[in-house]
């Protein structure tokens, strides 16, 4: 049975996980740099190794709209992500750990439901469950592809 | 396989820049792009036959582009007599031009970080690279895209 490594972390209430495998770094809480033609999704633009990195507005995407997950709370985090090349980032209240989980442990979700504990499916890609919560799986590829198609 | 470009790294050393503003926006072009800068007389300009954003200077016959009016038409363009016009060079028999609200100077800037595919509202190209070094940082531009772009919207407008 393969196993993979998973990074949990929290947005409101809810905890979900992406593949370690994709999570270039976790920086403390930074400051990006808004421009007014950036596309509506993303918040903003801060250099990570040499590069210009964007920051999706993932609360946003996930449905938390109106979260006050920005600049108010001392844990967040900002996860970068290299998808082949591609680097990106959000923004996450907190980090909850690594966790590793069997193939076989995350569930898909079920293609009709429209919503899951308020969240919006688009970006999830499945969910395990552990010590009787719900941990979504963001799913990064869809995620980025969406917010640089729209 | 990815569909993703992969993410550029910044470009070391110095690049001279013609600096520029539209609006309330500052923006900067490579030096070496410009032909001449001249002031913008009223006078000169003359509305064109067909209802685009193009004007033509009649003596010169230069073809122009907005900036203001075709990428920021939320801002309020600079009201005083300071708009400039921006001829790039060209090697055929048509030259273009921008209009820009004022023009700062050329300066030497070290450091430009390329701008990742896909994230700006603009077509890919035309916002090539941040500069990081003044605050606020600000887009370096690419002007022969822009024409590029106008034009082709103008050749499908006319063939409907």
């Amino acid at each position: 049975m393969d196993e993979i490594q998973l990074l949990i972390f929290r947005i409101s209430d809810q905890s979900f996980t992406i593949p370690i495998s994709r999570v270039a770094r976790v920086v403390d809480t930074l400051q990006s740099r808004s421009f007014p033609l950036l596309k509506d999704k993303f918040e903003g633009l801060f250099i990570f190794e040499n590069k210009l990195i964007p920051i999706i507005k993932l609360a946003d995407s996930l449905g938390f709209q109106g979260s006050n997950i920005y600049y108010t709370n001392l844990d967040e985090s900002v996860v970068i992500i290299n998808y082949d090349g591609y680097y990106f980032g959000f923004r996450v209240d907190a980090i909850e750990g690594i966790k590793k989980v069997k193939d076989e442990d995350i569930k898909p979700v079920d293609p009709d439901v429209q919503f899951l504990n308020g969240i919006d499916p688009a970006f999830i890609s499945g969910f395990t469950e552990s010590d009787g919560q719900t941990i979504f799986s963001v799913n990064t590829e869809k995620l980025l592809v969406y917010t640089l198609a729209n | 396989m990815s569909s993703f470009k992969s993410t550029p790294t910044q470009i070391k050393g110095f690049h001279r820049l013609l600096v520029f503003e539209v609006g309330s926006k500052r923006l900067a072009t490579p030096v070496d792009i410009v032909r001449t800068i001249a002031d913008l007389e009223e006078s000169m300009l003359v509305l064109s036959d067909s209802e685009s954003q193009d004007t033509s200077d009649t003596r010169a016959k230069i073809n122009l582009v907005d900036l203001l009016s075709l990428y920021f038409p939320e801002e309020i363009g600079n009201q005083s007599d300071e708009k400039k016009l921006i001829v790039l060079k060209s090697d055929g028999t048509r030259l273009n031009g921008i209009i820009v609200d004022r023009v700062y100077g050329v300066g030497s800037f070290s450091d430009l970080f390329p701008v990742p595919d896909g994230i700006f509202k603009l077509p890919d190209g035309v916002i090539t690279h941040i500069i990081t070094t003044e605050e606020p940082w600000f887009e370096v531009v690419n002007i022969q895209k822009i024409i590029e772009i106008n034009s082709l919207q103008e050749q499908r407008q006319l063939h409907g």
